[in-house]
């Protein structure tokens, strides 16, 4: 696409990638494939690197193995979920190092792609979320979860015509979408304004009587980018707490 | 930075497609590697990896704990300790109070004792002095009219011209002044 003497990448370009074996099946594995991978590997080196020093004082991976572990406990779990809360720490802890490592990819040099960019990841991860609360509830509560969340208790029986449907919408629909959408649609954002710099600098260097624009436009690339850390962290806390809240509110729906 | 401006760019010009793609779609393949990943983490981090961690922290929290209580303990110790010495204190000091009062009354008991027989000395002495000074008194007033009597006697005699026997005068001068000091006529 090109817009005056920019030449702007297809949304092809931008998000699609070829297989790098495997090509035409359903196991056709690509650069997002690769990125999944990686961060599942990532996350499994630091843990078993982690478990495997017993330091009093912990350092290094020990340390940050274990500061994860405390964070997603008070920060995710205690106001998410809150007594009960612990059995969920595996899950929750593999789900925000995935999404991290799955956003963080978009800025690191040679990926330049967050994996959640794509709508797979954060589709699987919130149909996870998904299944994960209304399985809590029906678990611990039975069928009245169901009915208890679309007919909730002290409302007036009339406005149960207007509550019950909206209820059912928001908490079962809703729900595994927004999480899903709110992380793809940040991340696809980021990646495409990170990608729209780029190519400003690329095009504003070839270009010489323009290229006094070009420290402008550079700034914004090493902003965006930095920016873009703080995407990564602040997406996979929100969808991590979001998914907390949920079971929590399956969990204790008194609450 | 540089390099990943170029590295966009070079992807960017590298792919010219001709088939349009959706960019929410997902595609089949990556839904099942997403799938694949994501459950291998959870079920390696869930019963291999995250178990080590846990038992370590577990077992630092139980120490801290133990370290704390024995810290506690030895805190209450420590109170126990000083609230024995400052009952200790207090006791000697009670006792020392007891003793200092016991003492006080002793020697007021002393003094009052020495007082009284000192009291009673002086007041012996008192009795046995004004005893002297009556019968000195008595003694000297006896003289005093046995010479009295002389004189009048002998004063009687020189007007009658005549001794007079003096024991029988001086009988009726003893008479007349016993009869005074009786409160007769004078």
């Amino acid at each position: 696409m090109i817009i005056g003497a920019l030449e702007f990448p297809p949304i092809e370009n931008v998000v699609e990638w070829p297989a790098w074996f495997g090509d035409g099946t359903p196991f056709a594995f690509n650069k997002i494939a690769f990125i999944n991978l990686l961060a599942a590997l990532i996350t499994i080196g630091i843990f078993m690197v982690a478990g495997s020093k017993k330091a009093v004082v912990p350092r290094g991976v020990q340390n940050l193995a274990e500061t994860s572990v405390d964070f997603i406990r008070n920060e995710v779990i205690a106001p998410g979920i809150g007594h009960g809360g612990e059995r969920y720490l595996p899950m929750l802890l593999s789900m925000f190092f995935f999404l991290f490592f799955s956003n963080i990819t978009g800025i690191i040099p040679l990926f330049n792609m967050p994996a959640t960019a794509r709508m797979a990841t954060p589709l699987v991860l919130a149909l996870l979320a998904w299944i994960w609360f209304i399985g809590v509830g029906l678990k611990h509560h039975g069928f009245s979860y169901i009915t208890g969340a679309l007919f909730p208790p002290g409302v007036p029986k009339a406005l149960y015509l207007l509550v019950t449907p909206i209820e059912f919408v928001s908490t079962f629909l809703v729900r595994p979408f927004s999480l899903a959408v709110r992380l793809f649609a940040n991340m696809l954002a980021g990646h495409i304004l990170l990608v729209t710099f780029s190519v400003l600098c690329i095009t504003l260097w070839g270009l010489q009587p323009l290229v006094a624009a070009l420290p402008l436009s550079l700034f914004m690339l090493i902003a965006l980018t930095g920016f873009e850390v703080l995407v990564a962290f602040l997406q996979a806390y929100i969808f991590t707490i979001l998914t907390a809240v949920y079971i929590g509110g399956a969990l204790h729906p008194e609450h | 930075m540089l390099a990943t401006a170029l590295l966009l760019a070079a992807e960017t010009h590298s792919e010219e497609t001709t088939k349009t793609v959706n960019p929410i779609l997902p595609t089949g393949a990556e839904i099942f590697w997403a799938v694949v990943t994501f459950f291998l983490l959870w079920l390696l981090l869930r019963y291999v990896f995250l178990p080590p961690v846990m038992r370590v922290m577990e077992e630092r929290e139980e120490r801290l704990r133990e370290a704390r209580a024995a810290a506690e303990g030895a805190t209450s110790g420590a109170d126990d300790a000083v609230a024995a010495y400052d009952r200790r204190v207090n006791e000697a000091r009670a006792e020392a109070n007891a003793i200092v009062t016991a003492a006080r009354d002793e020697v007021e008991v002393y003094r009052a004792q020495k007082l009284a027989e000192a009291n009673a000395e002086v007041a012996a002495m008192r009795e046995q002095a004004a005893a002297e000074v009556a019968a000195a008194k008595a003694a000297a007033l006896q003289q005093l009219r046995g010479q009295v009597a002389g004189v009048a006697v002998n004063a009687a005699s020189r007007v009658v011209q005549k001794d007079l026997p003096l024991d029988a005068q001086l009988q009726v001068i003893e008479d007349y002044v016993n009869q005074a000091n009786g409160g007769g006529p004078r």
